[in-house]
């Protein structure tokens, strides 16, 4: 699908190359990491470490993860899903729970097999029912109801539980500053090992995984901690551990996981925390008489109270919530912020004028004519010549006016949602207030988004309802229909298919702008009143070196900064859902791209940073199938990929808080022969960054990215002959 | 005009009521006294006389006005720079820089484009094309149109030789309704040998259909014929889709459209009569409408305009050598360029004014060349003021045609000069001299 942008392609799901581990060491990895959010299985390494501190819980838990993963398989359970840890980590916290509470023994051993049977079935049923209906993450809800369960149910199978129901406190090394060692407990305590030694291990894993993760954690810290001193008294050491457990957890999933890291996310993590707080006080009082443990109870009810409340809002901007395939907080706040700078806060459908050729804005948003209150994002344009003559001769004729008459076209794929074409055109200077919109095609393009084209000639409409229509297909001619003095067109987006229903925010994509000496084109722009646009024009020859047919492979000689040089092959290849990406399996990186519409578009790129495909994004983000002399466009790329590798862990703790702008490139090509040149410049801190692309008839034969004296470039060579 | 007043030449006239005929523009004759700010007298000062002068203030606006008139009707339009109108390097440079592709008939027109654009830039048009243009063309990656069976098979040799697959076009001729057909271009649609020629090309198995190309005529003033050609290729192209599974990638409307100069059948005026870009663009967009080829799959337009977009760029600065009465009583007036310099002549009532202010009464002239030939005529019959011999005058809207159609006859083609945006004059080709004509020529040894 030409219109929709990245949304689809991963940010996270393929960061790095993966080890090829026996799938049920994977999945009981991922199953570790699952419960601090991650899917790296060194995270899921050191997590295992930490739970064998206490060797009865950790071989219980481990236990148990290899349990649930042989069930899943009998029960044919999604292996993907299985393969992430998704049926592993609610089991390994109830083995680490039963482990802790019970001595071992035939009736706890059958008493884990049984729950983790039972957590393995709550955990699919609540996925089918709060995943599939209410669209909300099953979390460890699971897990704390068969503990429960397995905790009422232990005397009837004769199982032993351990003197204390609650989290044993153990001591830390005196060295440790209190806070510090509250801190790693803390994190200990989410897998039932309050003690600094387990506590740090999982501290290397949450580093690890995400630094941005150990500053929520550290802020949930603090929230817990500022609680604990001013507002709640705790009895026990053990009530202030799950206090700390789950406020942590809390700011670390609401913050890093569901919303993209900014600092609105952070303002939001405070509040998930200091609710989580409220929730732990209230549910240690509540259980008590029960005799069940609060354990990770206030953490999960919170998360899926903030959630569901969240969805309340008007407008998903600040905090944002993750709409798209999240990898951790740092390639979420990667993601998000190079996709608003690259693609504009769009509704993942990209707008292209609804019209050929260059066009004048007569009235833009919140115009002073008609585009107020409920309608105020609207766009109306005319036809003007180079002087800015809307119309020849006296302008007294309809026939006068430049645009009259001229094509309107579908802005963007969609189906026909209701025509109106009988509107009589009014004579100049006259209106038709009983039907304001006169002859008009609105279009459906998604669920609850739809495009008006409105004040149409009557009798041009030349679609019916219900056709499907792809971007620039003709819909009808510019008129003078409706609330109209002059012939113009109006555009807008709107929720419903209703004429006259409130607007919706929009934006247009990869328009140009400017006269024809300095054209530039805009990734997105909202065109103010006087602006002139044109959309792109797609010129076939100069799309054929993006043709990149599947199938295709691309050998590159690729040198390093560091002088080294070495070979590599990456193959054009296409997904399940259909998007179309480069792969180099050696290096395990891939380059998701657009290349079927008027511009070849890399969107997002992952793997191994020596990988060409890195080059070939910064060298050609995006370039046009029609390049008039002078054109020049600008891109935004991820900042991270270009910091050296040392400070990289670094900045991001100060990431999120960092203003949003990401590399910013200025490209302009020229033709040389056959070949295309593209060449990029910009500056990264002090440091020039230069970039350089040609593309042959069949691809990319030269890379280069030049950042002050490093470079990094890459050349296309003869694919070695197959073997045999 | 201040101080001493402008000379007038005393002259008799016949005393008769009422000026007004159809011949009669000169009561609002002007002189036009500079071409975009640069005064015409120090042109010919600095560049001689006659001299040609060109506008690339007119060839941009007048470029960008068809490119526009297009571009909001049909986004896949591109305008193919046609070289035979007016070839001169400095001249293509512009068309190219705003956006024109070449479009070549000869040899040497694809040589001189080679060295403007790359080879797919170029289409190859005409009847002529032999084996050695063909391979230059096919190693050049140029877009040929073939005219005839001979040519179809000639160009399957070169291309089975060079080992390429060319992409082609067929060049279609059709009947419309009230223009002459150009039966002797291309294949004929009606009689069925453009399909004919379709199954020869695919069956042949070594070039690629890609395109189909026509052209309807020359100054032609009927948008209708437009609309009825873009109709016809449109149709053709559907059941190329639908019947033989050709899905073509351009469609070359052809040129022909008229500029703003008057034929000498003509009645009225052509400012008056020739159509908008806007009227031409519209009707081609009507018969176009008729394509039904799959969404992504829609064709590039090619139009290879050429008269309309130069012709009012270019301007003849000529001098009044002498005048002289003739016995009919005509006023006659000897001028230093003729219809070796201004071929067009003999198609157009060319519009003529004076590069200076003139005062008296306009009469019946006619305005002779300098060849010692009856037929060098600029214009036989006009109202125009009296000059005397020093005198300016332009002659206007001659920026098609001439400068590749001149002849070299018994004296040197003139210079050619082009004044920029900015109001700047520079040679875009020097006079001629006998050097010129020398370097050509040889004596044989035994004359020597």
């Amino acid at each position: 699908m030409a219109g929709v942008t990245g949304a689809m392609t991963s940010a996270g799901t393929l960061r790095r190359p993966r080890l090829r581990l026996p799938a049920v060491v994977a999945a009981a990895l991922a199953a570790y990491a699952q419960v601090l959010f991650a899917d790296h299985p060194g995270v899921g390494l050191l997590v295992l470490a930490a739970t064998l501190t206490s060797p009865r819980a950790g071989l219980s838990g481990l236990a148990a993860v290899l349990l649930a993963h042989g069930l899943v398989r009998l029960l044919g359970f999604s292996q993907a899903a299985a393969a992430q840890g998704r049926y592993g980590y609610a089991p390994l916290l109830v083995g680490l729970a039963l482990g802790t509470f019970f001595e071992p023994g035939a009736g706890a051993v059958a008493l884990l097999a049984l729950a983790v049977v039972a957590v393995v079935f709550l955990e699919a049923a609540l996925e089918s029912l709060l995943g599939g209906v209410f669209f909300l993450p099953v979390l460890s809800l699971p897990f704390v109801l068969v503990t429960w369960l397995a905790l009422a149910a232990a005397p009837h199978l004769e199982v032993v539980a351990r003197t204390s129901l609650g989290l044993v406190p153990a001591a830390a090394p005196a060295w440790l500053p209190d806070a510090a060692a509250l801190w790693l407990r803390s994190l200990g305590a989410v897998f039932f090992s309050p003690t600094a030694a387990a506590g740090a291990l999982v501290a290397a894993a949450l580093v690890l995984h995400s630094r941005i993760a150990v500053l929520l954690s550290l802020l949930g810290f603090a929230v817990a901690g500022l609680l604990t001193a001013f507002v709640f008294s705790f009895a026990s050491d053990g009530a202030v551990l799950v206090l700390h457990a789950n406020v942590t957890l809390a700011a670390m999933a609401l913050g890093g996981v569901w919303f993209v890291p900014q600092r609105s996310a952070f303002a939001l993590a405070a509040v998930a925390a200091l609710l989580t707080a409220l929730g732990t006080a209230g549910a240690l009082a509540l259980l008590r008489p029960l005799g069940l443990p609060v354990l990770i109870l206030p953490f999960n009810v919170t998360m899926l109270v903030a959630l569901a409340a969240m969805r309340q809002r008007v407008r998903d901007g600040s905090p944002k919530a993750v709409d798209f395939v999240a990898g951790t907080p740092e390639a979420n706040l990667a993601y998000y912020r190079t996709r608003l700078a690259r693609f504009g806060p769009g509704f993942g459908v990209r707008f292209a004028p609804p019209f050929a050729g260059r066009w004048i804005v007569t009235q833009g948003v919140d115009g002073p004519h008609t585009h107020q209150g409920s309608w105020r994002h609207a766009l109306d344009f005319e036809v003007a010549d180079e002087a800015g003559a809307r119309h020849v001769g006296g302008g007294r004729a309809l026939r006068d006016f430049r645009c009259y008459r001229l094509p309107v076209l579908a802005a963007a794929d969609g189906t026909v949602a209701k025509v109106v074409g009988d509107v009589p055109d009014n004579a100049i200077g006259e209106r038709n207030p009983r039907e304001p919109w006169g002859n008009a095609v609105v279009l459906q393009h998604g669920p609850a988004l739809f495009s008006v084209v409105a004040h149409l000639a009557p009798g041009s409409v030349e679609v019916r309802e219900g056709q499907v229509v792809r971007q620039g297909a003709r819909l009808g001619l510019c008129g003078n229909s409706g609330r109209s003095f002059v012939p113009h067109l109006h555009f807008q987006l709107q929720a419903s298919a209703r004429l006259g229903a409130p607007t919706l925010e929009l934006n247009l994509a990869d328009v140009v702008t400017g006269d024809d000496a300095s054209p530039r084109l805009h990734r997105w722009l909202l065109p103010a009143e006087g602006d002139s646009v044109r959309g792109l024009v797609r010129r076939d020859e100069l799309a054929a070196p993006f043709a990149l047919p599947i199938g295709r492979t691309l050998a590159f000689e690729v040198a390093l900064p560091g002088g080294e040089v070495r070979r590599e092959q990456v193959t054009s290849r296409i997904g399940l859902l259909g998007e179309l990406f480069l792969e180099s399996p050696a290096l395990g990186a891939r380059l998701w791209f657009e290349n079927q519409g008027r511009q070849f578009v890399a969107f997002d790129v992952a793997g191994r940073r020596e990988s060409a495909l890195h080059l070939l994004a910064a060298a050609a983000p995006r370039v046009p199938y029609e390049l008039p002399e002078g054109l020049v466009w600008d891109d935004v790329l991820p900042r991270r990929r270009f910091r050296p590798a040392w400070s990289r862990w670094l900045v991001d703790l100060a990431e999120p808080f960092l203003p949003d702008g990401g590399l910013a490139l200025e490209y302009r090509a020229r033709r040389e022969g056959a070949r295309l040149v593209v060449e990029g410049a910009g500056r990264l801190g002090a440091r020039p960054v230069a970039t350089r692309a040609v593309f042959g008839p069949e691809g990319p034969v030269e890379l280069s990215v030049r950042i002050g004296a490093l470079v990094h470039a890459a050349r296309a060579v003869e694919e070695e002959p197959a073997h045999g | 005009m201040t101080g001493k007043p402008t000379y007038q030449r005393p002259m008799l006239v016949r005393h008769q009521a009422g000026l007004m005929n159809k011949l009669s523009r000169v009561a609002g004759m002007r002189p036009l006294t500079e071409i975009d700010g640069v005064p015409v007298a120090a042109l010919v000062e600095r560049f001689g006389s006659p001299l040609f002068v060109f506008s690339e203030r007119s060839i941009v606006s007048r470029h960008r006005e068809l490119r526009d008139a297009l571009s909001v009707r049909l986004p896949k339009a591109r305008l193919a720079w046609s070289y035979k109108t007016n070839y001169l390097d400095a001249v293509c440079k512009v068309m190219h820089r705003e956006g024109s592709l070449a479009e070549v008939v000869s040899e040497m027109e694809l040589d001189k484009a080679l060295r403007q654009v790359a080879g797919t830039e170029i289409i190859f048009n005409g009847p002529y094309k032999p084996e050695g243009a063909l391979e230059k063309a096919f190693r050049a990656g140029a877009r040929v149109h073939l005219d005839h069976f001979d040519e179809l098979a000639r160009a399957e040799a070169v291309a089975r030789r060079l080992g390429l697959a060319p992409k082609v076009a067929l060049r279609i001729n059709m009947s419309l309704p009230g223009i002459t057909p150009w039966s002797r271009f291309g294949f004929n649609l009606e009689s069925g040998q453009a399909l004919d020629a379709v199954r020869r090309l695919r069956a042949g198995g070594v070039l690629q259909l890609a395109g189909l190309h026509a052209h309807v005529g020359t100054f032609v003033q009927d948008v209708d014929a437009y609309r009825q050609e873009a109709r016809k290729l449109s149709e053709l192209a559907n059941l190329l889709a639908r019947e033989h599974g050709v899905m073509v990638e351009w469609i070359d409307l052809g040129g022909g459209f008229a500029s703003n100069n008057t034929l000498h059948a003509q009645y009225l005026p052509g400012e008056q009569v020739t159509p908008s870009f806007a009227q031409y663009a519209e009707a081609i967009a009507e018969g176009l409408a008729a394509l039904a080829l799959p969404p992504g799959r829609e064709p590039t337009i090619f139009l290879e305009t050429g008269r309309a977009l130069v012709d009012e760029a270019g301007s003849l600065v000529t001098t009044v050598h002498a005048t002289k009465r003739l016995t009919d009583g005509r006023r006659a007036l000897i001028l230093d360029a003729g219809v070796n310099s201004l071929f067009t002549a003999f198609w157009y009532r060319h519009d003529v004014v004076p590069a200076q202010p003139f005062a008296g009464t306009p009469e019946p002239t006619i305005l002779y060349g300098p060849l010692c030939m009856a037929i060098d005529v600029v214009r036989d019959q006009l109202l125009f003021p009296p000059l005397s011999p020093g005198d300016r005058i332009v002659v206007r809207n001659v920026g098609a045609y001439n400068v590749t159609q001149w002849m070299q006859f018994i004296t040197d083609r003139p210079a050619v000069v082009l004044v920029s945006r900015t109001g700047e004059a520079a040679l875009m080709r020097r006079r001629e001299s006998v050097e010129t004509l020398l370097a050509q020529e040889e004596v044989p040894a035994w004359l020597a």
